[in-house]
Formats: structure tokens, C-alpha cells, sequence
């Protein structure tokens, strides 16, 4: 018995094509895909080339080049951070979210909302995203509040 | 020849500028990172945008402080990347975020087309779960065994005996007789 | 004096430049980075767990999460709530909750953690509970642990 061959079993190779094909991307998505990546790893080095000197320069301008630019996308994402909204809730919206009222929203608000949602009995009120219904969505959003780090 | 380098000579040229690296990279990865989004969201139209969004994010992370500097395949690492993308993708259309519900859901609707792709998504969706998803990562995603116990950490022996047993299903099922090599 | 100053100032500036370059001078083999995978598992006893909340903190070893899968199949294999932004930091705080039937009770793996770990040190995480709950919603105690 080829040890090998016991310890890493093969398939034949049709059947492995087989399972192999159902998954595959077609050749429109493939294509598509090729096109956006490429799209995006376009814009991605013309920005670093922008930020960056050329390749003949020297890597002491290099290096700090990198760390201005290090430092401009450390602030300006901490402003994005500052500034952002998570799942369209704002800052003022955690308190609307704190169901029962211990101080702090957590999982079971949400777990409370969701049961109550379940139930056909959540309230008007507890519509936490504000798009005119009381769903699971609220329940998720209050979720979503609740791992939120720094919040 | 980017062929020839590995994952981590790549990441490492890549994040120093070098265009052509990530296009290798992209090219290797490719495919099995959309049978990974497809597997995850069970839809053909979110594997896409979810494929997408993790080469996106892996070339937000080559610029990340600290860089991005890897030992090995890309593979660990961007897995679990497109199953968090898929996640988010899930929830944003407000379904459970469950990639074996996505799978079974995506096998189901193959199941009922004609030919032999029906006959395998009947047979893979019949598989248990925990052997399902070693055949897939072995024989579609193409994980080496040692990967496969890394990625899902479990002993290498469990990840061995289990592809045995699902092989070993696989091929006692008659559904799949057409597949099968006279050798095999 | 001056020469001494410029001096003392040249070498100041390199040793910074090597510091910050990671293309002049490439880590060591044993300070690139490796990936582990950690289980978070939740002890709520005889009670059937239906809502849980974790806070999670690298407390020793270099290590950056890099991914949350879910637990073990039933009400929480799909992977917890999470703020993405605790990605490659080193705090994390976990959440799920089910209002399902199929609750489990005892010991339950609820997520796994993908850990990238720089160094040879194996890193230790304190975890703590911030809440739980059964099927009625009543708040339950529970205990939580990280291991590899």
C-alpha cells in the first residue's frame, strides 16, 4: 500500500472536475470580477505612486513619505470613526436601544426586541433604525450597538 | 515568474508597489476565493460583489501600519476574510448569516437542474456538514490536509479520517458512478 | 560641538529609518507572524443559552485577531455579532443570541477566533462575561473561556 497515497487520498480526477464546476465563476462573472479587481488594484498603486516618490529615490524619502502617509490615513480614519455612523444609527440612538434600562446596551436588548418581534408584540417605539417598522432588523441593529468597540 | 514565487514573496512585492505581484496573486486566488464567496452567500450575484470586496480589503491591508507579511499560503488568510464579507452581505439583505444554510440552499437549486452537477450537489448536499466542508477544501479550494487542519483547527489525524469517510461515501454512491475512473 | 551634534543627529535619523523600513531590514524569521485559531466556549450550566455577550482582551503575546468564525453547529455555528474595527486589534467584544428551541446547555464552543501571532510567545486572552440569557430572556450565569 502506497503510505502516501493512504494519508492523502485522491479523487478521480472527473469527479473532482465535477465539484470543481459547481462552483466555478462562469465566464461573465470571471470576466467582471478581472474587471473590477483590476479596476481597484489600478486606482490603488496610482494612489501609492501619487503618495509615493519614484523607485529612484532615495529610502529615506521613501520611508517617510510612507509614514506621512501612514499618518494622514491614521487621521483621516479617525475622523471617519469619529464621524461615522454604525448601521445608520446614531450616537444619541444607543440610549433608545438600552431596552431594559440597565445602563448600557448589551445582547439582551436585542434579544428582547427580537423575541417581542417574534411574538407580534414590539412596540412602535423600538424602531431603533427608523425606517417605519419594528422587525428583526432593530433587533440586529441593537446588536450591532452592543459589540461595538468604544461605545 | 510570478509562478514561481510564493504567496509571501508576492504579499511582501506588493506591498512594496509592485502592481504585477498582486495581479499574480489575484490570479492564483481567484477561483477558489469565488467558489468560497459563492459557497458562503449561496448566490451567484453576492459571490461576486463578496470576492471582489476581499482582494479589495487585502489591498487595503498590504498599505495596513506594520504591513502585511505572511509565512505561508494566502489561502488561511483569506478565507476567513470573504466569510466575514459574506457575513455582511447576508445581513445587509437581511437573511441569517449562515454559510452552511447558504451552501445547502445554493445545492438545492442545482440539484433540480438536468445533468451531473444535480446528481453531485444531491450527493454533496447528502454528505454531513463536517465532511462536506473537507471535501470542498480539499478537492475545490484545493487546501493541502496540513491547511485544511490549520484553517479549521483540528488534529490532522481527525482532518485524515474524516476525508477518508467522506470518500469513502462519495464513492459508494451510485449517483456518482459516472464520475468515477475505471481505476478509481 | 557641532560636529558632534550632527553626528549624534545622523545616527539618531538612521537608526529611526532602519526602525521604519521594513524593505531594508526584513524581520527576523521568528518575529513574522503565524495564524491559531482560539475557541471561545461558554459553560451555562443545566440552562439552555439563548443570549450571550463576551468581552475579549489579548492580555499577554503579541497577537492581532484576524477573523471570528461561529461555534458548533445549532443555535450559534453562524459567526457572532463583532465590530469590525476589533479586527488586527487586540480587544474584542462578541455577541449572538438565538430565539430559537434548539438551545444548547452545558459546555458550547459559540465562536473561534483566528489569532495572527507575532513571536514565539503563546498569547493569552482574558475574557469576560457581560451578559446571558436563557429562552425567557431571564439573565443566567455563565462562564467563559479562550483556548487554543
Amino acid at each position: 500500500m502506497d503510505r502516501r497515497r493512504e494519508d492523502d487520498p485522491k479523487l478521480p480526477a472527473s469527479l473532482e472536475t465535477g465539484l470543481g464546476e459547481l462552483f466555478r465563476p462562469r465566464a461573465g462573472e470571471r470576466t467582471e470580477l478581472d474587471q473590477r479587481v483590476a479596476r481597484a488594484a489600478r486606482e490603488h498603486f496610482d494612489a501609492r505612486r501619487r503618495v509615493l516618490p519614484g523607485p529612484g529615490n532615495p529610502p529615506f524619502a521613501r520611508t517617510w513619505a510612507l509614514r506621512a502617509a501612514a499618518v494622514l490615513v491614521l487621521a483621516l480614519g479617525g475622523w471617519v470613526l469619529v464621524r461615522s455612523i454604525s448601521n445608520g444609527l446614531r450616537t444619541q440612538d444607543v440610549a433608545r436601544a438600552d431596552r431594559d434600562g440597565n445602563g448600557r446596551v448589551d445582547v439582551l436588548d436585542a434579544f428582547q426586541l427580537a423575541r417581542e418581534v417574534e411574538r407580534g408584540v414590539a412596540e412602535a417605539r423600538w424602531d431603533v433604525d427608523g425606517n417605519g417598522r419594528v422587525d428583526r432588523e432593530d433587533a440586529h441593529a441593537i446588536a450591532v450597538l452592543a459589540v461595538r468597540i468604544g461605545s | 515568474m510570478d509562478s514561481e514565487r510564493t504567496d509571501a514573496e508576492l504579499v511582501r512585492a506588493a506591498a512594496a508597489g509592485d502592481e504585477g505581484a498582486f495581479d499574480a496573486l489575484y490570479a492564483r486566488h481567484r477561483d477558489w476565493v469565488f467558489a468560497l464567496a459563492l459557497r458562503s452567500t449561496g448566490r451567484r450575484d453576492e459571490a461576486l460583489d463578496v470576492a471582489q470586496e476581499a482582494f479589495v480589503e487585502l489591498l487595503e491591508r498590504l498599505d495596513s501600519p506594520g504591513g502585511l507579511v505572511l509565512t505561508g499560503s494566502l489561502r488561511a488568510y483569506l478565507r476567513p476574510i470573504v466569510r466575514h464579507r459574506a457575513i455582511d452581505a447576508a445581513r445587509r439583505a437581511g437573511r441569517e448569516p449562515r454559510a452552511e444554510t447558504a451552501l445547502e440552499e445554493l445545492l438545492d437549486r442545482v440539484a433540480v437542474e438536468a445533468g451531473g452537477a444535480a446528481d453531485l450537489a444531491r450527493v454533496l448536499r447528502g454528505l454531513p456538514s463536517e465532511q462536506r466542508e473537507l471535501v470542498l477544501l480539499r478537492f475545490v479550494d484545493g487546501f493541502e490536509l496540513a491547511e485544511i487542519a490549520e484553517t479549521l483547527a483540528l488534529p490532522l489525524g481527525t482532518v485524515k479520517s474524516r476525508l477518508h469517510q467522506a470518500l469513502a461515501n462519495l464513492r459508494g454512491d451510485p449517483r456518482v458512478a459516472r464520475f468515477l475512473d475505471p481505476e478509481g | 560641538m557641532k560636529r558632534a551634534l550632527a553626528i549624534v543627529a545622523l545616527l539618531a535619523l538612521t537608526v529611526l529609518v532602519l526602525a521604519g523600513s521594513r524593505t531594508v531590514a526584513p524581520a527576523p524569521a521568528q518575529d513574522e507572524p503565524r495564524f491559531a485559531a482560539y475557541d471561545v466556549c461558554i459553560d451555562s450550566g443545566s440552562a439552555p443559552l439563548a443570549a450571550w455577550q463576551v468581552e475579549i482582551v489579548a492580555s499577554s503575546g503579541r497577537a492581532k485577531l484576524v477573523g471570528v468564525e461561529g461555534g458548533d453547529a445549532g443555535a450559534f455555528a453562524a459567526p457572532p455579532y463583532y465590530d469590525p474595527k476589533a479586527l488586527m486589534s487586540e480587544r474584542i467584544v462578541l455577541a449572538a443570541f438565538d430565539t430559537g428551541s434548539a438551545l444548547p446547555s452545558g459546555r458550547t464552543r459559540v465562536a473561534r477566533l483566528h489569532v495572527e501571532v507575532q513571536g514565539a510567545a503563546e498569547p493569552r486572552f482574558e475574557a469576560r462575561v457581560v451578559a446571558a440569557a436563557s429562552r425567557d430572556g431571564r439573565t443566567i450565569d455563565v462562564s467563559v473561556e479562550v483556548r487554543p
